[in-house]
């Protein structure tokens, strides 16, 4: 019985609260590049009938394309990457 | 309200203080007890003896409750620690990605440059071999028109 208070009071130890021990990190900020949205393609002047012109903007246009595509992509592997991190720190 | 300064006791307290506290009221009760069939101290004991219970009991019960709390204080440090190595490794992983970007687009950009230089090489030739229709042409800027972007 004399036993009996002290395990009482021990008990009594464990109404104590539970500070939130699932603390998740911030989820980060995209960079900054990845935020800006692809530039439209470029028209070839309607007046022009020199094929060199008409290469030059195709050509402006698959390099935006390719700059565009490389924005996306890197969209799916800042997500990817993030998710990772992002997952291991809550486990 | 008695919950809040319970933790902020516990929070704020060096945790070897409650069980040296529960160490002098168990010494004091029995110093008091022992001494209790004095006329001098036999007053005081109905006093000191009831406090000293009070003062161990509760000693006891906010040292279960720090060894507790201490408990849970090292599983947010640990936790914390993950999330700060979490933070740094996101933004070493942000840095990359636009290093690698910029990097990327210089290649991209490079190449456009050395194109237009090419198409600069055979410019008078292939103008010379070829007139393009200016139907041909509206086709093509009406391809490159994007329908949705007008919305």
């Amino acid at each position: 019985m004399k036993y009996l208070l002290p395990i009482l009071l021990l008990a009594g130890c464990s109404t104590f609260k539970a500070p939130p021990t699932n603390i998740a990190p911030p989820w980060p900020d995209v960079p900054l590049t990845m935020m800006e949205s692809c530039d439209d393609l470029k028209p070839v002047d309607p007046k022009t009938e020199k094929l060199s012109e008409v290469l030059d903007v195709v050509t402006d246009n698959y390099t935006k394309y390719y700059l565009c595509a490389g924005k996306v992509s890197d969209w799916a592997n800042w997500y990817n990457t993030q998710k990772q991190i992002y997952e291991r720190a809550v486990k | 309200m008695l919950d809040w300064i319970v933790q902020n006791a516990i929070g704020h307290i060096p945790i070897w203080v409650w069980p040296m506290l529960a160490g002098i009221a168990i010494g004091v009760h029995f110093v008091v007890r022992l001494f209790s069939k004095l006329p001098v101290v036999r007053p005081w004991s109905y006093i000191i003896i009831p406090l000293c219970i009070i003062t161990y009991g509760g000693s006891i019960f906010m040292w279960g409750g720090s060894g507790v709390a201490a408990i849970w204080q090292a599983q947010i440090d640990a936790q914390q620690k993950k999330i700060d190595l979490a933070v740094a490794e996101s933004r070493d992983a942000n840095n990359k990605l636009t290093q690698v970007r910029k990097q990327k687009n210089r290649v991209i950009v490079q190449r456009q440059v050395v194109i237009h230089e090419r198409i600069k090489t055979v410019e008078k030739q292939i103008d010379a071999e070829c007139k393009v229709n200016p139907a041909a042409i509206q086709i093509l800027n009406s391809a490159a028109e994007n329908p949705e972007a007008k919305k």
